[in-house]
C-alpha cells in the first residue's frame, strides 16, 4: 500500500453517494477506506493515474492491476516477471536490462515509480525492471498514455507504479525458497508487524543464477548469472488525529556476469556490480474533504562495470557510475462540490557521475506545478482538465496539458477517452557521452543542444461489465511523437573509427487496439487478450524494429480453496517482428521478420495446511528462444515452498 | 667445357644474375636477411608460410606512428619522419603511410596490384602513385598511396584485409611487395596490422 493511496483513499472517506463516479468515492463501505486498503485488504483500488484513489473500474483513466494475490499466483520473483505476460506488454531485453514496451514504445518512453516517486538507474533508457524483488511489491499499478500531466518527464507510453509491501496482520511472517533450472535459488524473509498507530516490515531476499546461453557455437552468453540481495524496511507511524509519516527504504546489490564476443575475435568476460538505494518519507495529514502529503525520495543507482578481454589487456575497461535523484513532491487535494482540485509542487535534483560522460559529473533540476480538476458535473459523467508545467534547468519550459473524461451510460459501460502531452528529457549520457569502443571500431559522442522529445497521445476506450464475473474491454491508442532522439552517424569516412552522435532528426508514430477480455465461472478463471500494434519511423515508413503487430494472450486460473489446489497455465502469442539487418554484405539494411512464437508457462500450487504452500512449474514450455532476435530464458523448470504466518 | 654445359650452367645462374642486375638497376641498397621476432618495441616478424615475412605491428595508438624499414625488416626510432630516409612504410591504426609524397622525402612509390601475394612476382611498369595531400573526400587525411587497403563492414565494423598486394619502390631503390593479410590480433584487438612482405 502507497501512501499515496492512503492519503488519498483517506480523501475519499468524503460522504459519497454509493455507486457514484465522484472521484475518490469508497462506496463498499463504510470504514476508514484509507485504512482499511492500507491493511493490504484485496481491493481494486487504484491511484496512479489521477494521485486520487478510485476503485479500478470506476477510475477516468483505465489502469491495470497487478495485486499481491496475483503476484503470489504467478511465482514471480521481480517485477518484469509480474508484468512480461500482461496484455499489451511486450518485453525489451537489452544491454541496459530488461524493460517493458507499452504501446509500441521502447522503455525509455515509460516511466518507472515506487510509491509514485521516480528512481533512477536507467540504462540504455531502460530501467532493468528484474531489479525489483516481488516479496517487496504490493501490487503494481499500470496507466497506459501520456501521464507527464502528473508525474513529469519520460511518462509518454504509460506509466508504472511499484506499490511497496506493507503490514497486513498485526503479526506476519514469510518465508519462501524455491531453485529451478540453471541453478536459479530464491531465498526470500520477510516479518512484519501492524498496531493501531504502527506498521512496520523487515524483509530480505538472495536470488541467484546461473545465467545461461542460447547459442554454444559462439562463447558469447545470452543470459548472465547474477547474484542479488537486498534488504528492505516500511514504517508508518499514525498520530491519532489527522497526521501520519510512512517510510521506506531498500538496499539492493546485484552482481552479473556474462561473456561477449566480437566479431573482431575479441572475447569479454563482463562484470557489472549495482547497487541502488531507495528511500522516501512522507508526512501527511488528512481530513473529510481534502488532505496534504509530502514525499522526499532519494534514489541511487550505482554501477560498476569490468571488461576484460581475454588473451590481452589492450581493451580492458572499467567504469563506476553513480545516478542519484532527489524529489521532493508536495500535493494537496480538496473536494469543492462536485470537484476533487489536486494542486502539487514537485522538485527534482539528478547528478550523474560516469566515466564515460564529458564531463565526468552533470547535474540537472526540475520544478514543476501541476494542478488537475476532477469534475463530476453528472454522476454518470467525470471529466479531468489536468496540466503539469516542468522548468527544467536545461531545457526551460515545458508544459503537458491533458484532458480526460469517462462516460457511465449504464452500470455495465465504461467508456473513457483522453489526450495530452508528454514530453522526453534526453538522457544525460545522450548529451555527455564520450565513448570509443575500440575493439569494435566506433566512438559515440553526446550532443549537448538535444532538447527533449515531445509527444501527443490519444486514447479512447470501452469498457463492457456484463456481469460481476466478467469484463470485456477495447481500447485503441494513437501516439504521435516528435523530435525522437535517434544515433545518427556523424562520420564514417574514418573507416576504422565511425563517429556516432545523438540528434533530434526523428520523428514516429504508434497506433493500435487493445483488447481484452476476462471471465470468472466458479473456480476457473479465464482472460484473454489481443494487441495490434503499428508503429513506424515517419521519415523512413519503415516499421519500428522489434515490435510486433499482433500479440495475444491467454490464461487459465483454477483455484478450489477447498481443496488448496491453485493451477495456473498462460500463454503469449507474439507475430512477426520486423528487424534490418544487412544480410547481403553491402551495408544496406534489409528488413526481414522474426518467426512469430508462443510461450507457455504452467503453475501448480498446493497448500498444505494454513501456512505452508509448495508448487512446481515450467516456463516456456515450448522452449522457443535464440541469441539474436530473441533472447528467452530456455525452459525452465522450478519448484519452492512458502510458509506464511 | 662444351657448349651444352655452358647454356646449362647459364639457366641456373640467371636468375640469381637478374635479381643482382634489377637491384643494381634500381641503384639500391642489398636488402638484409630479415630479422625474426621481435624487431621493434612495437612490431615482431617471422617466416611467412608460402615466402616472405610477416611482421606483425603494434600500431594501436591512437597518436604515435610506428616506421618499420623493410631492407632491414626492423623497426626504426624516427624522430624526424621528413629528415629520416631511412623508413618505408609507418603505421598508426588503420592507417598506412610511404616515405614519399607527403608523408617523406625518400622517393618511394607505390603501385596496387590486383592479385594475391603469392601471385606477384614482378614489378609492374607503370602505376606507381605517392602520398597525396588530402584530396576531394569525406576525410580530413591525406590521400595516401596504401589508403584502399581494406574493406569496412558499416555494420559490424569489422575491417578485413583485401585481397591485393602493394609493390614497394623504397627511396634505396628496392622494391618489395607488400600486402595486408589481418588488422586484428588474436586476442581481437584493432590497430595490430599483420603485413606480408617480400623482396622482389
Amino acid at each position: 500500500m502507497t501512501p499515496s493511496l492512503l492519503i488519498l483513499a483517506a480523501l475519499a472517506a468524503a460522504p459519497a453517494d454509493a455507486g457514484s463516479t465522484r472521484p475518490g468515492s469508497e462506496s463498499e463501505t463504510d470504514t476508514n477506506p484509507a485504512f482499511e486498503t492500507f491493511e493490504g485488504e484485496s481491493r481494486d483500488v487504484v491511484v496512479t493515474a489521477t494521485r486520487t484513489a478510485h476503485e479500478k473500474n470506476d477510475a477516468p483513466i483505465s489502469t491495470d492491476v497487478f495485486d499481491r494475490q496475483m503476484i503470489q499466483d504467478t511465482g514471480a520473483e521481480n517485477a518484469l516477471e509480474v508484468l512480461e505476460e500482461a496484455p499489451g506488454v511486450q518485453v525489451d531485453r537489452g544491454v541496459g536490462g530488461s524493460g517493458i514496451r507499452l504501446q509500441g514504445l521502447d522503455p525509455k518512453y515509460t516511466l518507472i515509480l515506487v510509491d509514485g516517486q521516480r528512481v533512477s538507474g536507467r540504462v540504455d533508457g531502460t530501467i532493468d525492471l528484474t531489479r525489483f524483488p516481488a516479496e517487496d511489491i504490493e501490487r503494481i499499478e499500470v496507466v497506459r498514455g501520456p501521464g507527464s500531466v502528473l508525474y513529469g518527464a519520460d511518462a509518454l507510453a504509460g506509466t508504472i507504479n511499484i506499490i511497496t509491501r506493507r503490514a497486513a496482520k498485526r503479526w506476519e511472517g514469510e518465508a519462501h525458497s524455491s531453485y529451478g533450472s540453471f541453478k536459479t535459488l530464491d531465498v526470500t524473509g520477510r516479518v512484519g508487524h501492524r498496531r493501531k498507530r504502527y506498521t512496520g516490515s523487515l524483509s530480505a531476499g538472495l536470488h541467484n543464477t546461473d545465467g545461461w546461453d542460447a547459442d554454444r557455437s559462439t562463447e558469447s552468453t545470452t543470459g548472465p548469472s547474477a547474484r542479488q540481495f537486498e534488504v528492505s524496511t516500511g514504517q508508518r507511524f499514525a498520530s491519532k488525529g489527522l497526521f501520519a509519516l510512512d517510510g521506506w527504504a531498500q538496499y539492493m546489490r546485484r552482481t552479473t556476469r556474462g561473456v561477449d564476443a566480437l566479431n573482431t575475435g575479441a572475447v569479454f568476460d563482463r562484470v557489472n556490480r549495482s547497487e541502488t538505494i531507495t528511500a522516501n518519507l512522507t508526512p501527511s495529514a488528512t481530513c473529510d474533504d481534502g488532505s496534504f502529503r509530502f514525499t522526499g525520495s532519494y534514489s541511487l543507482f550505482r554501477d560498476q562495470f569490468f571488461n576484460d578481454q581475454r588473451g590481452s589487456a589492450a581493451l580492458d575497461a572499467s567504469q563506476d557510475t553513480f545516478d542519484h535523484i532527489a524529489q521532493g513532491t508536495a500535493t494537496l487535494s480538496q473536494r469543492v462540490e462536485e470537484h476533487v482540485l489536486t494542486t502539487g509542487v514537485d522538485a527534482q535534483f539528478e547528478v550523474l557521475s560516469a566515466d564515460r560522460i564529458d564531463p565526468g559529473t552533470v547535474d540537472r533540476q526540475r520544478y514543476a506545478v501541476f494542478a488537475q480538476d476532477e469534475w463530476v458535473p453528472l454522476e454518470a459523467l467525470s471529466i479531468l482538465p489536468g496540466v503539469r508545467l516542468d522548468y527544467d534547468s536545461m531545457f526551460g519550459l515545458y508544459p503537458t496539458p491533458r484532458i480526460a473524461m469517462m462516460l457511465r451510460p449504464g452500470e455495465r459501460w465504461r467508456l473513457r477517452a483522453s489526450y495530452g502531452r508528454g514530453y522526453r528529457a534526453p538522457t544525460f549520457r545522450e548529451m555527455y557521452l564520450l565513448f570509443t569502443n575500440a575493439g569494435v571500431g566506433y566512438q559515440v559522442r553526446g550532443n549537448p543542444s538535444l532538447q527533449p522529445e515531445t509527444s501527443w497521445s490519444t486514447h479512447v476506450s470501452a469498457q463492457f461489465l456484463p456481469w460481476r464475473w466478467a469484463s470485456v474491454s477495447v481500447a485503441a491508442f494513437d501516439h504521435r511523437l516528435q523530435d525522437t532522439v535517434v544515433i545518427d552517424t556523424l562520420d564514417d569516412s574514418d573507416g576504422a573509427l565511425t563517429l556516432f552522435g545523438y540528434a533530434n532528426i526523428g520523428n514516429a508514430e504508434s497506433r493500435g487496439i487493445e483488447s481484452s477480455a476476462s471471465f470468472e465461472v466458479g473456480p476457473l478463471t479465464l482472460d484473454g487478450s489481443y494487441t495490434f500494434t503499428h508503429a513506424r519511423d515517419l521519415d523512413s515508413g519503415l516499421a519500428l524494429p522489434g515490435r510486433a503487430r499482433h500479440r495475444g494472450t491467454a490464461g487459465a486460473r483454477f483455484h478450489r480453496p477447498s481443496w488448496g489446489t491453485t493451477l495456473r497455465v498462460r500463454t503469449a502469442i507474439t507475430g512477426p517482428r520486423a528487424f534490418y539487418v544487412d544480410t547481403d554484405g553491402d551495408d544496406v539494411l534489409e528488413p526481414i521478420d522474426s518467426s512469430p512464437y508462443a510461450t507457455l508457462d504452467a503453475r501448480l500450487a498446493q497448500t498444505f495446511t494454513r501456512y505452508v504452500e509448495a508448487y512446481v512449474g515450467v516456463d516456456n514450455i515450448l522452449d522457443v528462444g535464440n541469441a539474436t532476435d530473441n533472447p528467452l530464458v530456455p525452459r525452465s523448470y522450478y519448484g519452492g515452498i512458502t510458509v506464511r504466518y | 667445357m662444351n657448349l651444352s654445359r655452358h647454356l646449362l650452367l647459364a639457366t641456373f645462374l640467371c636468375p640469381l644474375a637478374c635479381a643482382g642486375d634489377l637491384d643494381d638497376e634500381l641503384g639500391g641498397d642489398a636488402v638484409e636477411p630479415p630479422a625474426e621476432g621481435r624487431v621493434g618495441p612495437h612490431t615482431t616478424s617471422e617466416p611467412r608460410d608460402g615466402g616472405g615475412q610477416r611482421s606483425t605491428v603494434d600500431a594501436s595508438d591512437e597518436v604515435l606512428w610506428v616506421y618499420f624499414d623493410l631492407e632491414t625488416g626492423t623497426e626504426l626510432d624516427v624522430e624526424d619522419p621528413g629528415e629520416n630516409l631511412q623508413w618505408d612504410l609507418a603505421f598508426r591504426r588503420f592507417h598506412i603511410a610511404t616515405n614519399g609524397g607527403v608523408s617523406g622525402n625518400a622517393g618511394s612509390e607505390v603501385a596496387l596490384l590486383p592479385d594475391p601475394f603469392d601471385d606477384v612476382s614482378g614489378i609492374p611498369d607503370s602505376g606507381f602513385v605517392v602520398d597525396e595531400a588530402d584530396g576531394d573526400d569525406d576525410n580530413e587525411d591525406p590521400d595516401y598511396a596504401f589508403r584502399d587497403w581494406y574493406d569496412y563492414s558499416f555494420m559490424t565494423h569489422v575491417l578485413t584485409p583485401r585481397s591485393q598486394t602493394y609493390v614497394v619502390l623504397t627511396g634505396s631503390g628496392n622494391a618489395f611487395k607488400v600486402a595486408l593479410e589481418h588488422y586484428y590480433d588474436e586476442a581481437g584487438t584493432s590497430g595490430f596490422p599483420a603485413v606480408a612482405w617480400a623482396a622482389l
